[in-house]
């Protein structure tokens, strides 16, 4: 199976220089572990970034240098042979973050996308079957039609980083031809401005009950009651048989 | 001398006095108040609205039956947008969908399919939408909301401000740049926002009107999504665990301490001394250096509340302590703490939800 793996090229959020997002290295670990050849893919000009995505297991990384619309750029380029698989990070980290390259992405390819990708499984009739990470570690099976684009979860397992390997990946920059021009965004951009979260019913609310010194079978009776008023209990039937 | 008629301080006083009454009574808000409320009280008002200049379209998911506090967030952004003469309109995906929505701040309520898989959504969110033509589309920055906006905004050609921290008629504001910048637009036609970012609505009731769904338009599916396994808790990332029950240095029976986060159904965490100690490994460990929690609920056992530890409870809903001291730093945070010996109590809890099967 042919994976290409989109690099957006991202900086640090902290120092500012240039690094591989976190998404990017997740989806450089599921292209890894599908198997086959795995490039990389970046639009305008090389940076250390790429090499550095070439450190968490790529061989080759293409930067198409031409003008305009990002997105016209890589469907032109991916269709000519398509590969079978194309991954991306979540959002990239340092440009407009929206994270919807991939999806404008496969609209224009026409091909399916799924997002939130945790692990990749085995590919049976050109179906690919992957699984989905939800919150609180809830995990969805899902098949998918080749070619495809997946979106990495942030939290799917990273390749380790090897030096010898980011020194060694062949960088080679693409000439191709110019596409339509990108809109413009409007508004204001400047330095970034941490405000503070609304205050609701969640976070160090101080004043809760407090029972000094019960009888442990009242205190185990309170705190019973006191779970099963959040709503903490109502999986545990399977868990208390074993137990 | 202006135009501008002067006040008159004794005649205003005089028409909102309340006759009858020892001492005088104002009311300022007028008669109409002060009579209904005399005759007893009135039902709950509910604003209606016809035609209203324009829609603004939130989509909310209820996966318990009613928005929870991000949907009523989400209702609240779509209100801001609407002002006063745009109208509200909510689609609902979910089980039994549609209660609390009208108090949400909604003036109409379509009900989508929850089996709807992610590939058709954009279709059928097209199609609900259509008649309404919305001016905005509001939707949470969940795993599931975030991507049906990007897949709308991909499908329609649509703006998308994705994850705006501030929110007023006139602009939205999202950063940018790997977080180290930001910048202030006019909002575009969908944005997402993310929890605790904008206020619910709290004004008056709003009619939350059933309309039909649109029929949903056959798609060749290329995508096909199984049913979600929820994760079982002891095998669960500390991380993403939604129920943690930890032990500190006050806990010295660790089998009752297993044996309870298995009835619980608990993933089970410690402070740093209790990793140190061996007793538990290091990937338990709660904290500035260990992990944050991302949990509904903390049940926390001879656990004193040092600072470095209570980082990792940062957006803890609900803490449950069980203490020998009442001064601890973690009796100060729980929502319910228990002043007694963790050796005690932990038996006897064991014993409760046996004695109950
Ligand atoms: C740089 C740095 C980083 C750190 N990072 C972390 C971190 O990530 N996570 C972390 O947890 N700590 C961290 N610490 C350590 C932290 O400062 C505390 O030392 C530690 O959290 C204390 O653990 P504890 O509450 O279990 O123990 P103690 O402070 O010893 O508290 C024990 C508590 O148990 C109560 N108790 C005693 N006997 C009983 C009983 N029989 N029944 C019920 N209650 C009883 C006591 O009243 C007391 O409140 C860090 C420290 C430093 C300096």
């Amino acid at each position: 199976m042919r994976g290409v793996v989109l690099l957006s090229g991202g900086i640090d959020p902290v120092s500012g220089r240039p690094a591989v997002p976190r998404g990017e290295v997740a989806a450089i670990g599921l292209a890894l572990s599908a198997g086959g050849a795995v490039g990389g893919l970046h639009v305008g000009e090389g940076s250390v970034a790429q090499r550095q995505a070439g450190g968490y297991g790529l061989e080759r990384v293409d930067c198409l240098r031409g003008g305009g619309d990002a997105v016209a750029i890589l469907a032109a380029h991916l269709s000519a042979p398509p590969p079978d698989l194309v991954l991306a990070g979540s959002r990239a980290c340092g440009g407009e973050d929206s994270g919807m390259l991939p999806y404008l992405l496969a609209e224009r390819l026409g091909w399916p996308l799924l997002a939130g990708v945790m692990a990749i499984g085995a590919v049976a009739d050109g179906w690919l079957s992957v699984t989905i990470g939800l919150p609180l570690g809830a995990r969805q099976e899902a098949r998918i039609r080749l070619p495809c684009i997946l979106c990495a979860h942030d939290a799917a397992p990273a390749p380790p980083f090897v030096f010898d390997r980011a020194r060694r990946v062949v960088v080679r920059t693409v000439d191709v031809s110019d596409a339509p021009p990108v809109p413009v965004v409007e508004g204001v951009e400047r330095p970034y401005r941490a405000r503070p979260r609304l205050i609701g019913s969640a976070g160090p609310g101080g004043g809760g009950t407090v029972l000094e010194n019960p009888e442990p079978a009242e205190a185990a009776r309170v705190l019973l009651a006191h779970l099963r008023a959040l709503g903490m209990l109502g999986s545990s039937e399977g868990a208390s048989i074993d137990a | 001398m202006t135009g501008r008629p002067r006040r008159d301080p004794r005649a205003e006083r005089a028409r909102c006095l309340v006759p009858g009454g020892v001492r005088p009574r104002l009311v300022r808000a007028g008669w109409d108040g002060v009579l209904t409320a005399e005759a007893g009280p009135r039902p709950p008002a509910v604003v209606c609205i016809e035609e209203p200049a324009f829609w603004v379209a939130a989509i909310v998911e209820t996966p318990e039956g009613r928005p929870d506090r991000w949907g009523r967030q989400v209702l609240g952004a779509a209100r801001v947008l609407a002002g006063a003469e745009g109208g509200v309109v909510a689609l609902v995906t979910g089980v039994e969908a549609g209660h609390g929505v009208g108090e949400g701040g909604a003036d109409r309520v379509v009900v989508l399919d929850i089996a709807i898989g992610p590939e058709a959504m954009p279709g059928v969110m097209l199609a609900a939408l259509a008649p309404f033509a919305p001016r905005h589309v509001v939707m949470a920055e969940t795993p599931a909301g975030g991507d049906w906006a990007r897949r709308l905004a991909a499908r329609s050609g649509w703006s998308i401000q994705a994850g705006i921290e501030m929110l007023n008629a006139r602009q939205a504001l999202r950063p940018v740049g790997a977080m180290r910048r930001e910048r202030a637009a006019a909002p575009a036609r969908v944005l997402t926002v993310p929890i605790d970012r904008v206020a619910p609505y709290g004004g008056m009731r709003r009619e939350g009107r059933g309309c039909v769904p649109p029929d949903v338009p056959v798609l060749e599916a290329r995508v096909q999504v199984g049913p979600v396994v929820l994760a079982q808790a002891a095998e669960m990332p500390l991380a993403e665990a939604p129920f943690v029950m930890a032990a500190g240095q006050g806990v010295r029976d660790f089998d009752s301490f297993h044996a309870l986060s298995r009835f619980l159904g608990a993933t089970e965490g410690a402070s740093r001394v209790v990793c140190d100690a061996g007793l538990m490994p290091r990937g338990a460990q709660v904290g500035a250096s260990g992990t944050v929690l991302d949990a509904r609920c903390y049940l926390a056992f001879g656990i004193a509340g040092a600072p470095q530890h209570l980082q990792g409870l940062g957006k803890v809903e609900h803490v449950v302590a069980v203490n020998t001291d009442l001064h601890a730093a973690i009796v100060a945070r729980a929502g319910l703490a228990i002043i007694a010996d963790a050796q005690a109590v932990m038996p006897a809890l064991l014993d409760l939800l046996r004695e109950e099967g």
